[in-house]
C-alpha cells in the first residue's frame, strides 16, 4: 500500500511525500501528473537512493492521494505545540467558566433575590421550558436557578452590576460557551464551532430566547412586515413557533432575518414549501451538529433523501449527478429554496439534461423534456435500464 | 381532481378534548415544587393560550388544481386556523406545550412537548397529514405526505444525555403515466448517547430504517447506521473531535452494500483573534449491486484559516481537496475525479452599523472522469465558481438589504459556460406609528455559451431570466384595528403569477381578535398550457386568548 501526499507546484507538477508499506519511507518527487510519469528525481530517507530515470507510477497505485490532508495535520500540530507551549494547561478559557471556578457556595443567594430587582424577567421565564431544567433542585448551585446561568447573585447584588453574566453583552464565543456548559448532551464547543454560525460570530441567544417576551431583536436587516406577512402564510397553516427550542420566532422567519436572499427566492413559483409550513429550515440545514431530535439520512445523496427516500437508492444504475458522484448531489438538477422552473429544476424541459449532454439537446428527439416524452423517466437512479428509461 | 376530503369530526373532537383538559388541568391548584431553594412566584392568571378559528372557501375558482394546490390543498369549510396551549412551570412542576393547525379529514399539523422532572425526561411529538396536488402538466391523482415524529430526551445524569427518535413517513405521489404513482413509507428508529467523559465528549448514535414501496417497484430496504465520536480541547486552544461511521444496506433480492468512514475536525486557536480549521473525512463503499461505475472510495480534506481584524473585520479562507476513487460492479478500477476548492468570506460592519459580506468559491475539477459511450467527452464540470455582495443594515425607521451574486458553470470539453447573476434588493420603512411598508426584488439571469448553438440548438432558451416582485402596506389607525395588503409577483418566459392577500384584523377584546382576508392568486402557464389558474381564498377568523 502507497500513499502519497501531494502538493502541487504548477499545474502539472507536483511534489510527493510517499509513505510505502508504513515504513517511513519519505520520498520527495517532482511528477508530471498529464502522464503520471515522475521526470526527474526521487531521494529517500530510510534508505537513500536517486533515480535519474523516470518511471510509469501504476494506475491502481495512483487512485488514492490524500493532498494537503497530513500538510494541514502538519500545520495544525506545529501550531498547537506553539499554543501549548504559551499557555498554562488548566486555566479557564472562558469568563463564565472562570467566574463559577472561583464562586464559593456561601455566594448563591438564590433565584428569589433576582426577582426583588427583575421581576418581569422572572414572571416570564415561567412560561419557558428552560425554568423547568434549571429548578431541578439536585442540579449543583453553579448550575441552578437564575445563578446557574448569570452567575453567583451575591457578589453581583453586592458590586452593583460587577461580574454577572450577561449573555447578550459578551462576545458570540464567550456567550455560547457559557451555554454550552450545561449543553454537552446536546453540543459540545468543538462541535459549535465548527459551525457556520459561529464562525459568523453568531451566539446561542442569537437564535434562542431564553425569556420569553424579551430579546427579540432578529437580524439588524430585517425587512419588517407589520402585519402583512406572506400570502401563502396567510391561506395555510404556517409560521408556527416551535416553544421547547425557545426560538425568537418560527424558523421561516428567523432563518430568513439573516438569510434574507433565500427569503426571495421562497417566493418563486416554485420552492421546497416552507411559506406553507410543511417544511423547516431544519429540516435540511443542520444548525447544530448533534440535535438529537432529528435524525438525518447519511448518504452521499445528502440530506435530500430523509424526506426523498424513495431516490436513496442505490440502483443497480446510478445517475452521477443523483448519487452524489459529482460535488453538488442534487443541486445539480435541482435549485431547493426555489426558482420559477416547475419542481424546483435548474431549467426548463431538454436543457435540463442537455447542459451536461450536449450531444443530446439538439437532434435526439427533439421538442421534447427528456422524461415527460416518456423516455428517461427514472433520472434519478434506474433498476433496470442503463439509459434510465421506463421500466 | 380526485377530492376525497372527508370530515373526521370524532377524531377531531378527541383532540379538542386533550387540548382543553391541557387547558383545564392548567388551572388546577398548584402545590409546592417541594425546592426551597427556588423563588414562590405569585401564580397570576396569564394568558398564554389561544385559540383561532372560522372559515374559508374560494370564491371563486377557476382553472386546474395541479399548480395551486402543489404543496398543500387550501383548506375549505369550517377551520381550526390554530390552537395553542401551554402549562407553565411553577418550579419543578412539568412544563407541556400543545399546538395544532387545521383538522383530521383536510390537511394538519400538530405537536406538543412536555418537561418533567426539572428536564430530567423531555417527550415530544408532532404529526402533520398534508393533502396535495402535483404540478405536473396533466391531472394526477392526488398526493398524501403524512409524517409523525417522536422523541424522548433523558438527563441520566447532569453530564450524560439519552435520546430515542421514531420517525414515519408516509408518502403518495401521483404522476404522469408512464411514471408510476409513488406509495411508499419509511419508518425511523434512533437511539443516541452522550456524555462528558474520558476529558472530553463522547457520543454514539445507532438508527435504523425501514423503507416499502407499496408499488412494489422498489426493492425493500434495511439501513442500518452506527456512528460515534470523541471530541475534546486536548489542550487549551486546541479542539479536536473524531468520529466513525459503519452503515449497513439490506435490501430484498440484493447483495448487502456496507459503507464505513471516518471522520477528523480540528480547530486550534494560536492566537484569541485567530483560528484554524482541519477537516478531513473518509468514506469507503462496498456495494457488489451496482452496474454502472459508483464511488468505491471518497475522501475530503480541508483547511480553513479564520481571523479577526481590528474594526470588526472578519476574513475566513480556505482549501478543499476531494476525491472520489470509482470502480465497476466488477470492482475494477476506472478513476479518480478530483476537486481543488478555494473559498473565502470577508466580512465586517459599517460605521452606521450595516453589515457586509463579501464571499465566494472557486471549484477546478484537476482529473477528469473517464466516460464511455458514443460521446466519451467528460460530463462534470470542469470549473465551478460562485462570488456574492451582501450588504444589509437598518435603523428605528428603516431597513434595507441588497446583494448581488454570479455563479459561473464550465465544462471546457464541451464548449459550455453558464453564468448565472443574481440581484436582491429589499427594503422596509416605518412612514408613521400607524403606517409601514416594504418591498422585495430579486432578479436571476442566466448568461450561456455553447458551441452547441451555433450549429444546432440554443442551450440558453431553456435557461429563462426571471424576477420575482413582492410588495405590502401595513396599516394601523389605532391599536384596535389593522388593514394590510401583501403581494407577490413572479414571472419569466414561460409562466406568471400573482399572489395577493388582503386582510382586515379587528381587535374586540385585549383576549380576542376577528380577521378578514381576501386573497386573490392568479398563475398563468405559458409552457405546457395547462396549469392555469384563478382563484380567490376568503378566510374569516375568530382568535380568543385564555
Amino acid at each position: 500500500m502507497r500513499i502519497y501526499i501531494v502538493a502541487r507546484v504548477i499545474k502539472t507538477v507536483e511534489i510527493a511525500l510517499i509513505l510505502r508499506n508504513f515504513e517511513t519511507v519519505l520520498v520527495l518527487e517532482v511528477i508530471k501528473l498529464s502522464k503520471r510519469r515522475i521526470i526527474l528525481t526521487r531521494i529517500g530517507v530510510k534508505a537513500p537512493r536517486i533515480y535519474l530515470g523516470g518511471f510509469d507510477v501504476p494506475d491502481e497505485v495512483v487512485v488514492l492521494r490524500i493532498q494537503t490532508v497530513m500538510l494541514a495535520v502538519g500545520v495544525a500540530a506545529i501550531l498547537a505545540g506553539f499554543t501549548a507551549a504559551n499557555r498554562t494547561n488548566n486555566a479557564p478559557q472562558h469568563q463564565a467558566e472562570k467566574l463559577f471556578k472561583r464562586a464559593k457556595a456561601e455566594d448563591y443567594m438564590g433565584s428569589e433575590g433576582c426577582a426583588d430587582c427583575h421581576q418581569e424577567r422572572v414572571k416570564n421565564f415561567r412560561n419557558s421550558p428552560h425554568f423547568a431544567f434549571v429548578s431541578d433542585p439536585k442540579l449543583p448551585l453553579e448550575k441552578r436557578g437564575c445563578e446557574g446561568c448569570h452567575g453567583p447573585g451575591r457578589i453581583h447584588q453586592a458590586e452593583d452590576g460587577a461580574e454577572v453574566i450577561s449573555f447578550t453583552k459578551m462576545t458570540p464565543a464567550e456567550s455560547s460557551a457559557a451555554c454550552l456548559r450545561c449543553h454537552a448532551t446536546t453540543m459540545n464547543e468543538p462541535q459549535w464551532k465548527k459551525t457556520h454560525h459561529a464562525k459568523a460570530d453568531l451566539a446561542c441567544v442569537s437564535c434562542h430566547q431564553i425569556h420569553p417576551e424579551s430579546e427579540t431583536g432578529l437580524g439588524e436587516g430585517t425587512i419588517k412586515h407589520g402585519n402583512a406577512g406572506d400570502p401563502r402564510t396567510v391561506v395555510n397553516f404556517a409560521g408556527r413557533k416551535d416553544p421547547l427550542n425557545m426560538l425568537k420566532a418560527d424558523e421561516a422567519t428567523l432563518c430568513g432575518s439573516c438569510h434574507l436572499p433565500q427569503v426571495t427566492e421562497f417566493k418563486h413559483a416554485s420552492h421546497h414549501p416552507v411559506p406553507e409550513g410543511r417544511v423547516l429550515c431544519s429540516d435540511c440545514h443542520s444548525t447544530h451538529p448533534t440535535r438529537a431530535a432529528k435524525i438525518k439520512a447519511h448518504s452521499s445523496r445528502g440530506a435530500c433523501v430523509t424526506c426523498h427516500t424513495e431516490f436513496a437508492g442505490p440502483f443497480l444504475y446510478e445517475h452521477d449527478p443523483a448519487a452524489g458522484f459529482s460535488t453538488t448531489a442534487c443541486e445539480e438538477c435541482h435549485r431547493p429554496h426555489g426558482t420559477n422552473n416547475p419542481k424546483l429544476l435548474n431549467s426548463v424541459t431538454r436543457g435540463l439534461c442537455g447542459q451536461c449532454h450536449t450531444d443530446k439537446l439538439a437532434g435526439h428527439h427533439p421538442g421534447n423534456s427528456c422524461w415527460s416524452a416518456g423516455c428517461h423517466v427514472a433520472t434519478h437512479g434506474s433498476n433496470s435500464s442503463p439509459l434510465f428509461l421506463a421500466p | 381532481m380526485k377530492n376525497s376530503r372527508i370530515y373526521r369530526p370524532i377524531s377531531s373532537l378527541g383532540i379538542l378534548a386533550v387540548a382543553l383538559a391541557m387547558s383545564v388541568a392548567q388551572d388546577e391548584p398548584k402545590t409546592d415544587g417541594g425546592t426551597k431553594q427556588e423563588p414562590q412566584i405569585a401564580e397570576q392568571k396569564e394568558l398564554f393560550n389561544s385559540i383561532s378559528l372560522g372559515y374559508q372557501s374560494f370564491f371563486p375558482r377557476a382553472g386546474v388544481m395541479n399548480q395551486l394546490g402543489q404543496y398543500v390543498n387550501p383548506a375549505t369549510g369550517l377551520q381550526l386556523f390554530d390552537l395553542k396551549l401551554v402549562a407553565p412551570t411553577y418550579g419543578v412542576r412539568p412544563w407541556a406545550n400543545f399546538n395544532l393547525r387545521g383538522l383530521p379529514g383536510q390537511s394538519y399539523v400538530m405537536d406538543g412537548a412536555v418537561v418533567l422532572g426539572g428536564g430530567r425526561l423531555i417527550g415530544g411529538f408532532s404529526h402533520s397529514d398534508y393533502s396535495h396536488t402535483n404540478s405536473d402538466w396533466q391531472p394526477t391523482m392526488d398526493g398524501q405526505y403524512k409524517t409523525t415524529q417522536f422523541v424522548t430526551r433523558q438527563r441520566l445524569a447532569p453530564n450524560v444525555g439519552m435520546f430515542q427518535t421514531y420517525r414515519e413517513d408516509d408518502r403518495k405521489v401521483g404522476l404522469v403515466a408512464p411514471n408510476a404513482n409513488r406509495d411508499n413509507i419509511n419508518k425511523t428508529v434512533g437511539l443516541g448517547l452522550q456524555a462528558r467523559a474520558l476529558g472530553g465528549d463522547v457520543g454514539v448514535q445507532f438508527s435504523d430504517s425501514h423503507f416499502i414501496d407499496r408499488t412494489g417497484l422498489l426493492p425493500e430496504t434495511s439501513r442500518r447506521n452506527i456512528s460515534g465520536f470523541y471530541a475534546a480541547n486536548l489542550i487549551p486552544g486546541f479542539n479536536i473531535e473524531a468520529g466513525l461511521n459503519y452503515a449497513a444496506n439490506i435490501m430484498s433480492g440484493r447483495k448487502d452494500t456496507a459503507a464505513h468512514g471516518v471522520t477528523i475536525n480540528s480547530i486550534l486557536d494560536p492566537w484569541p483573534n485567530t483560528a484554524l480549521q482541519f477537516n478531513f473525512s473518509e468514506e469507503t463503499v462496498n456495494d457488489q449491486n451496482v452496474l454502472n461505475a459508483y464511488v468505491k472510495k471518497r475522501v475530503v480534506s480541508s483547511l480553513k484559516l479564520m481571523n479577526r481584524f481590528p474594526g470588526g473585520v472578519s476574513l475566513q479562507t480556505g482549501f478543499t481537496h476531494r476525491e472520489n476513487q470509482r470502480l465497476r460492479a466488477d470492482q475494477t478500477y476506472v478513476d479518480v475525479p478530483k476537486w481543488d476548492r478555494w473559498d473565502g468570506r470577508l466580512s465586517g460592519k459599517l460605521k452606521s452599523g450595516a453589515r457586509w459580506t463579501f464571499r465566494g468559491f472557486t471549484e477546478t475539477l484537476t482529473n477528469a472522469p473517464v466516460f464511455t459511450g458514443a460521446d466519451p467527452t467528460q460530463l462534470y464540470w470542469s470549473d465551478q465558481s460562485q462570488a456574492q455582495f451582501k450588504l444589509d443594515g437598518g435603523n428605528d425607521k428603516g431597513t434595507a438589504y441588497g446583494s448581488v451574486s454570479y455563479r459561473y458553470r464550465s465544462n471546457q470539453p464541451r464548449s459550455i459556460n453558464i453564468g448565472q447573476t443574481n440581484v436582491t434588493l429589499g427594503s422596509s420603512y416605518i412612514y408613521s406609528p400607524q403606517v409601514l411598508g416594504f418591498i422585495e426584488y430579486s432578479y436571476d439571469s442566466f448568461q450561456v455559451h455553447s458551441a452547441i448553438d451555433l450549429a444546432t440548438a440554443d442551450l440558453g432558451g431553456y435557461f429563462p431570466n426571471s424576477q420575482t416582485l413582492s410588495f405590502g402596506l401595513d396599516y394601523t389607525p389605532h391599536a384596535e384595528e389593522s388593514l394590510s395588503a401583501s403581494v407577490i409577483h413572479y414571472q419569466d418566459n414561460n409562466f406568471n403569477g400573482n399572489q395577493i392577500a388582503l386582510q382586515y384584523k379587528r381587535q374586540l377584546a385585549a383576549d380576542r381578535s376577528l380577521s378578514l382576508a381576501i386573497s386573490p392568486w392568479r398563475y398563468t402557464d405559458g409552457l405546457y398550457k395547462a396549469t392555469d389558474y384563478n382563484a380567490t381564498f376568503v378566510s374569516l377568523k375568530y382568535s380568543i386568548k385564555f
